[in-house]
């Protein structure tokens, strides 16, 4: 008899995919607001009650699904690490849809509505299946679900030019799907093996003894590139700001703070479970992750100050983001990996905080210009100190949680001897405060800040709950990041 | 194809035989020399006179997904058809900049 908490990831997935087919057929669109809010609480509240059950043992356990054993059945795997994820994910899903609700409101057709949290559902329930599934087709499977959930919640604001960002999205996505399934059949082709646990027993042998390095290499390759165009690091990233710029803001939150970090979950999972970190590092792949990484600090922070629309430019800082993960991952030590996993949390509670304050400002004025926000400060106050907040959290100023996560990053770069990356984050930090502190200075102090009303436009509190309990999270794991990092820690000892 | 074109149908296009070739690929790699489909025949449990069943359940499962995501392609190709009055990519920045800039002014 298996424990009861064994069977939480599968009925999380299971039970927000029901909740997708179930919407359409509900008639009232309040009802499925309700519901699918109310699924992602309690889906996160289960993944954060198994994350406390697995902590005291740092257990970890796979969960057979079917009726065919390892080899060839399907597998879930479940540790402290991946249902930790799990209720991040959650909790940053439902604040972003509550704080996204007013622009959801206006922006989508009402026959769309429905079928918008359909969409979100599907999408939960695929990257909470890439977090938790130990085989690889399945992970396939579900980022193709995950890319088509995508594309609909950019597209279904149907102003602006959503269309022509989804197409871009489109074609750079689907490449990078070609690529991932073509690593996955040669990776099938050289082991035999989709389970992950299989897969990394043969490809230690396979590296040990020499034979199939090349088509090895090539799987590893193909991979590592579908996943870079799948979460935006840089030189692939111009999807991104152009979809989350135009998207509905509750859409951009959840593609920018969350889709991305799902496939780079994804990827920390390939490495360590399925190719083996060694191999990774002695085919040269680590390396090149650090090069792309540095690139992405420095060229993202370089295009967000170019940006003078708002969402925009945080997209562009969403890109310089994703380079410090990748950075941390490339440096392969388990500091490193602490840093990077540290970082996904940060990034997805910060960026998606960012779009929906933004969100709300930009419907509060009518633009979405950042020059045109220059009165901002005074006449929203309470929205502009949490966006104020966030930008200092992305900073990385003391007390927030941005300020540990740069931390983890100099500590992981001191470890491993490597200066370059020590020299990009300084250079990184100053371009980020360079381009989040003019538009907030301005705001807050120039002619037309003294000139503007006071408190004329501030969000009522229903409104922005949201945003305040995103806002104080960052505060509360900024302040109390000791014990969240020795959990991060203790989820991740199961990579190793 | 997928990349280069600037017409959305070629793209799609592009995309399918992209996906066709990794499928095929896929299902070459599970055929088993003079072996038959994987249905147990005349009481023969040896697996080495069927073909391996594993690549072309994964090849259906990916036909699938490909014919779902090419469905979705071509619903977003006739609201752009709808909207811009052409499916070239080009075309279709080109007026939606002028859209923007007009209203600007």
């Amino acid at each position: 008899m298996l424990p009861w908490y064994y069977n939480i990831p599968l009925f999380n997935i299971l039970g927000v995919l029901a909740m997708a087919i179930l919407s359409p057929l509900i008639k009232e669109r309040k009802t499925v607001r309700y519901l699918t809010c109310l699924l992602f609480a309690v889906s996160g509240i289960f993944s954060l009650i198994l994350t406390f059950i697995l902590l005291p043992e740092n257990e970890s356990f796979v969960y057979s699904v079917g009726f065919f054993p390892a080899p060839w059945g399907n597998e879930l795997r479940c540790g402290v690490f991946e249902a930790f994820m799990a209720a991040v994910f959650a909790f940053v899903m439902l604040l972003s849809v509550l704080g996204g609700m007013k622009d959801l409101k206006i922006d989508l057709e009402k026959k769309i509505a429905q079928y918008y949290y359909m969409m979100l559902d599907v999408l939960f329930a695929s990257m909470l299946a890439i977090i938790f599934t130990n085989d690889i087709f399945t992970a396939y499977v579900f980022v193709e679900i995950n890319t088509v959930g995508a594309f609909f919640i950019v597209m279904a604001k149907e102003k602006d030019d959503t269309y022509l960002a989804t197409v871009h999205y489109f074609v750079m996505s689907m490449l990078a799907s070609g690529l991932i399934l073509l690593s996955i059949a040669v990776l099938y082709t050289i082991t035999g093996h989709l389970n992950m646990q299989y897969l990394f027993d043969s490809i230690k042998l396979l590296y040990a003894s020499g034979a199939y390095r090349l088509p090895l290499m090539v799987s590893a390759g193909l991979m590592t590139v579908g996943l870079f165009v799948k979460s935006a690091l840089f030189p692939f990233h111009s999807w991104l700001p152009k979809a989350s710029s135009s998207a509905t803001s509750a859409s951009s939150a959840i593609l920018s703070g969350l889709i991305t970090k799902g496939y780079i979950i994804l990827l920390i999972k390939m490495y360590y479970r399925v190719y083996g970190i060694d191999t990774i590092k002695s085919l040269g792949i680590t390396a090149l992750l650090v090069i792309f990484g540095i690139i992405a600090m420095i060229g993202g922070s370089l295009s967000a100050i170019r940006q003078t629309d708002i969402k925009k430019m945080i997209a562009c800082s969403s890109v310089s983001q994703i380079g410090y993960i990748y950075v941390g991952i490339g440096l392969a030590t388990p500091l490193g990996l602490l840093a990077a996993v540290y970082h996904i949390i940060v990034h997805a509670l910060t960026k998606a905080d960012m779009f929906i304050i933004a969100g709300n400002i930009v419907s509060r004025s009518s633009t979405r210009d950042l020059r045109a926000l220059n009165d901002v400060g005074p006449r929203m106050p309470v929205t502009m100190g949490m966006f104020i907040v966030c930008a200092l959290s992305m900073v990385g100023i003391p007390l927030l949680m941005g300020f540990n996560s740069k931390w983890n990053f100099a500590a992981a770069s001191i470890d491993s001897g490597n200066i370059a990356i020590i020299i990009a984050l300084v250079v990184s930090t100053l371009l980020n405060a360079f381009y989040y502190f003019p538009p907030i200075i301005r705001g807050c102090f120039s002619k037309q800040a003294r000139d503007a009303k006071r408190w004329a436009d501030q969000a009522p509190l229903a409104e922005i709950w949201p945003h305040a309990v995103l806002t104080a999270l960052i505060v509360l794991f900024g302040l109390f990041s000791g014990q969240l990092t020795s959990l991060i820690q203790t989820g991740l000892m199961n990579f190793f | 194809m997928l990349l280069l074109s600037r017409n959305m149908i070629k793209k799609i296009i592009g995309m399918n035989i992209l996906d066709s070739a990794v499928y095929l690929f896929l299902i070459v790699q599970g055929y088993v020399q003079g072996g038959v489909e994987p249905i147990i025949r005349d009481g023969i449990t040896d697996a080495s006179y069927y073909v391996n069943p594993v690549p072309s359940a994964l090849v259906l499962t990916g036909i699938v997904v490909s014919v779902s995501v090419t469905a979705f392609a071509l619903a977003l190709t006739q609201r752009l058809y709808k909207k811009y009055g052409t499916v070239n990519i080009d075309e279709m920045t080109y007026i939606a900049r002028n859209e923007k800039n007009g209203g600007q002014k």
